[in-house]
């Protein structure tokens, strides 16, 4: 007898991997759950792979690719917000989504490739250029508005990604650290990926954010001081957004750092406000906010929460819908190849190119999006033919 | 090679448009073929529509012929009426059509065959087939005719077409028949049954025919056919019959209450009829119940031949009574008075669902057997002639012991043809469309030669003088389009006035002749004057549309290419004969159950079996790898 425990048998199919499986509850304790472990690996069981589970639900049908990644989302989901995300897709929301643009896609390539093999049938009406143009623009529009969610579902998995960038002793070290400070059990250390910077996750308000601390900016004739800046600046545009510090009290020179953020949502922290205020020109910035504090004393640091979402608003990340969001780069490069093909296909149905030319681009666009949730054949579409026209002599 | 009497390479069973191409290509390829046949006269019969090609159908013809098959020369030999269908769109969906004399097509293909060397013809029914044991594994090994007189063949190819089991409805009436007229197949049927063969059961039906002395023709739509005809044969000029024009009259209010007062005694839709039907040719009751909002269809009227009173109304197949036929018609505009020669009817008979099938089409199950044509669920002579070609093709390569004859879906519509009966197989009559060639614009009608020519030759099928004339078109096609591509010219004074006078727009800039040709009516004519020497205004049409394709489609042309190739890869890796699929771990039931059934014979096959997800490929890819390495 090594424990008493509950167990629950799930028949195939209706069990989780589609096959039949069995459940044993044990009691805690790492010495019966090692106990029991080896017992039922001494009759026949092997432990299992990691994703085993999952993959053995994919390969028996029970869960589709898109599912499949969502499951690994939620095992890896490090925030609120993205286990959120990743149950949403898992109930089919990213697949949903799909399907809404597939089908509109699927009846304008059955018109066309009915204009095609059965112009010759008086109830067949052959698509004008115009036609698919207008049925293909909305399907392009809805390809192009899914793609653009990439950021924010990214932003959502990955946690939006801040760079503090500043002058040297402007007091980012100290920014990151209050930062930090203010919800230590949560914060894990991640290697960077240069020896330049670090890079720390922060969860605030169920958002994640990685904040990644750069080399000080600064103007410098010095050729490796120089390279260094350049690869800071490099980190700084990978970033989503940035959290640039100054000396309230001597700013200093800000033109390299007004650059190196060029294009970034920026909040502007002026630090050492206790030390009292030098003129600052901010107006190089596209700041969402600048704020006034001092991290010594910790005078106006409430406000930091606040403005760290502020910016990743900014950055695009988005708390609404949250069902239609990709996050994989699978997704994005397939929801890319289908935006391509459309266009192409549009394009040549604008430049009145032919039926058969058009079709060869829709047809991939149909396949980039059947590759998300499953394919849509050509005998699909010979069946909707039928279905929708009388053909046939 | 064997002499014993009585014994054959091959035997071929059944004369239609599968069985002719079966037989030719058998005994082309050397062996000794006998052909057999329940009626010597009908062989080459058309029993549907008096008509060769259409849409994707005409591009199947073009590839017969380009491979070195009898279909296209035939159907120029008995031609009365060309239509290249689609001129309005590009030329990888331009097809053609003729209507045939039936009676001179069939005569034509009769004396062809029976002036074909190593071709015997006998007349008799097919009882049954015989088996024996070959190292522990049932083979095929000839034929037991009616009389009980054996024929033996190691390689026996059947295209019994709507022999098997075949039944004839017209109203509630049914009598058994291969097609009206002729008896059915039955103890052959019994037999595939007895060998548990997935065997299933279709459909087709045929329209009534007229008596073209009481058509009033002067309320009908003239339709001539072209004015300059385009022949099938990329080979041989083939002597032309006289042109005849077609003609199209319309049903009406009148013809649909009609047919809807009399569905009940309509075999269709009082189930008797238990096989499917072809959604794409569906009979005029179908038309009229499925479509109940159109007020009239059009139905064509297609003279059977030039020295015969029968005409067949394409558009009105119907298995209904013959007084409702009689009546319906009489409705219709210019057929107040007239008469049925003939009525129409629907034919059930059985099939062998194809993925049964070999890429090849060899039977898995019995070495030896081939099958071609309605028995493996198409529907078409064009298809059936097809799958012809490609199984006597293979059956003599058996007998040769050479290793088999496929063409991939990015070679020929045949191909996309064969891979998808021996993938998908089949739950309706099959007919080509070009939606189901993913490679479209590589599958022309104008590039059947360049394609396939080669191929046929290789096989022993085309002659050699024929692919010298195929190598002498290309050669001079790709000059004059490298010349195109290799020659610029500049916004002279002169040379903006040619292209403004040739209505091409401006010249700005040096631009090369193709580029020029991509512009939208230029034609090679057009470009003539750039180039005086290269004679762009004289070459014949099928160079110059060979020049136009190849350079407009160029883009588009390469891509598909592109793809293409990863295609060939996946084809590239082919799964051993013996492979147990049951044993690859990992996959789900049904994928498992399909692989099983399927047998695919490449990975490439296998990915296209629907619901074979792409997990499973990679799963079972691993497993092949492994399994040669052990190997």
């Amino acid at each position: 007898m090594l424990d008493e425990a509950l167990a629950l048998f799930f028949r195939a199919p209706s069990s989780f991997t589609g096959e039949d499986v069995v459940e044993l509850q044990c009691h805690g304790g790492a010495a019966t759950m090692r106990a029991v472990f080896e017992a039922v690996i001494a009759e026949g069981a092997v432990p299992a792979e990691p994703g085993e589970f999952s993959r053995r639900a994919f390969m028996n049908g029970r869960l589709d690719l898109l599912q499949v990644e969502a499951i690994a989302d939620v095992i890896h989901a490090g925030s609120e917000a993205s286990r959120r995300l990743a149950q949403q897709h898992l109930a089919g929301g990213l697949s949903k989504a799909v399907d809404a643009l597939k089908a509109p896609l699927a009846e304008l390539m059955m018109l066309v490739e009915a204009a095609i093999d059965f112009s010759l049938e008086e109830h067949v009406y052959s698509i004008s250029a115009d036609e698919i143009v207008a049925r293909g623009q909305p399907v392009a529009d809805g390809i192009e508005a899914l793609l653009g969610t990439w950021d924010a579902g990214r932003m959502k998995r990955d946690g939006v990604r801040v760079a503090i960038v500043g002058r040297p002793n402007a007091g980012k070290s100290s920014l990151l650290n209050h930062l930090l400070g203010q919800d230590r059990a949560l914060v894990t250390e991640v290697a960077g990926t240069t020896r330049d910077y670090i890079e720390e996750v922060l969860q605030l308000d169920g958002v994640e954010y990685r904040l990644v601390d750069t080399a000080g900016l600064r103007s410098s004739d010095d050729r490796i001081e120089a390279m260094g800046v350049a690869r800071a600046r490099e980190v700084v545009r990978s970033s989503d957004a940035a959290l640039v510090v100054i000396d309230g009290h001597a700013p200093g020179a800000l033109q390299e750092i007004c650059e190196a953020v060029e294009g970034l949502p920026v909040v502007l922290i002026i630090n050492k406000s206790d030390l009292g205020a030098a003129v600052i020109a901010t107006e190089g910035f596209a700041a969402v906010a600048t704020h006034a504090l001092s991290l010594s004393t910790g005078h106006g640091t409430e406000a930091l929460p606040g403005l760290l979402r502020a910016l990743a608003e900014a950055a695009g990340y988005a708390p609404g819908d949250e069902s239609v969001l990709l996050t994989r780069a699978r997704h994005r490069r397939v929801m890319q190849d289908a935006l391509d093909a459309m266009r192409a296909a549009l394009s040549a149905a604008a430049a009145d190119l032919g039926h058969e030319l058009v079709a060869l681009d829709l047809r991939l666009s149909l396949d980039a999006l059947g590759s998300m949730t499953g394919a849509v054949t050509s005998e699909d579409i010979l069946h909707r033919i039928f279905a929708d026209f009388c053909v046939g002599k | 090679m064997n002499v014993h009497k009585n014994s054959w390479d091959v035997i071929i069973v059944g004369g239609g448009h599968a069985g002719c191409e079966a037989a030719w290509a058998a005994s082309q390829l050397g062996c000794r073929t006998l052909l057999v046949t329940m009626n010597i006269d009908t062989i080459g019969h058309m029993s549907c529509n008096p008509a060769i090609g259409g849409m994707a159908k005409g591009h199947l013809v073009r590839e017969i012929d380009a491979l070195g098959g009898l279909m296209g020369r035939m159907a120029d030999r008995a031609a009365i009426h060309y239509k290249r269908l689609n001129m309005s769109k590009g030329p990888a969906v331009r097809s053609s059509r003729t209507q045939s004399d039936m009676r001179v097509y069939r005569r034509e293909m009769q004396r062809e065959l029976m002036y074909t060397d190593r071709l015997e013809i006998k007349q008799c029914s097919v009882e049954s087939l015989i088996l024996e044991e070959v190292d522990g594994r049932q083979q095929v090994a000839g034929i037991v005719d009616h009389l009980g007189i054996e024929r033996r063949a190691s390689q026996v190819v059947l295209t019994t077409g709507t022999f098997l089991r075949g039944l004839c409805h017209v109203g509630l009436k049914n009598f058994a028949g291969g097609r009206a007229g002729d008896r059915p197949a039955m103890g052959l049927a019994a037999q595939l049954m007895a060998l548990d063969l997935d065997v299933g059961r279709l459909k087709t039906g045929t329209t009534p025919r007229l008596d073209a002395r009481t058509i009033d023709w002067s309320v009908c739509e003239p339709q001539p056919g072209d004015a300059v005809p385009k022949r099938f044969s990329f080979f041989t000029e083939e002597p032309m019959l006289p042109q005849v024009e077609c003609f199209i009259t319309y049903t009406n209010k009148q013809t649909h209450d009609i047919i809807r007062s009399a569905l009940d005694r309509s075999p269709m839709f009082t189930g008797v009829i238990e096989g499917a039907g072809p959604r794409y040719c569906p009979s005029i009751e179908d038309k009229i119940v499925r479509f109940a909002d159109r007020d009239r269809h059009h139905i064509f009227l297609e003279p059977q031949g030039l020295d015969t009173s029968e005409v067949y109304p394409n558009g009105i197949s119907t298995s209904l009574p013959l007084d409702v036929q009689i009546e319906l018609v009489r409705s219709i505009p210019g057929l107040e008075r007239a008469e049925i020669m003939r009525p129409g009817y629907a034919v059930e008979y059985d099939f062998v669902n194809p993925i049964q099938l070999t890429p090849w089409l060899e039977l898995r199950k019995l070495p030896g057997l081939f099958l071609a044509g309605q028995i493996n669920g198409t529907s078409g002579y064009e298809e059936a002639a097809a799958q012809g070609l490609i199984a006597g093709i293979n059956a003599a390569r058996r007998a040769g012991r050479q290793a088999p004859f496929v063409l991939g879906r990015d070679q020929a519509y045949i191909g996309v043809l064969i891979d998808d009966l021996t993938t998908q197989g089949t739950t309706e009559p099959y007919r080509m469309f070009t939606s189901r060639a993913e490679y479209r614009l590589l599958l022309r009608e104008d590039n059947a030669d360049r394609r396939l020519s080669p191929l046929g030759h290789s096989v022993g099928l085309l002659p050699e003088r024929h692919l010298d004339t195929v190598r002498s078109k290309y050669e001079t096609i790709d000059r004059i389009a490298n010349r195109l591509r290799n020659t610029e010219i500049g916004p002279s004074e002169a040379n903006v006035a040619l292209v403004a006078d040739a209505g091409l727009g401006t010249l700005k800039k040096n631009t090369e002749l193709a580029t020029l040709l991509k512009r939208p009516g230029c034609s090679l004519a057009d470009l003539s004057a750039f180039v005086p020497d290269a004679g762009l205004d004289q070459l014949s049409d099928e160079i110059a549309e060979g020049v136009e394709v190849e350079i407009r489609y160029e883009s588009y042309i390469e891509r598909q290419r592109e793809h293409a190739a990863e295609l060939r890869d996946s084809d590239r890796v082919h799964i051993p004969g013996d492979f147990d699929f049951a044993s690859v771990p990992g996959l789900s039931n049904e994928v498992r159950e399909k692989l099983v059934s399927v047998q695919p014979a490449t990975l490439g096959q296998a990915g296209r079996i629907r619901g074979v997800t792409p997990a499973a490929i990679t799963n079972l890819w691993m497993w092949i790898r492994k399994a040669q390495a052990q190997a």
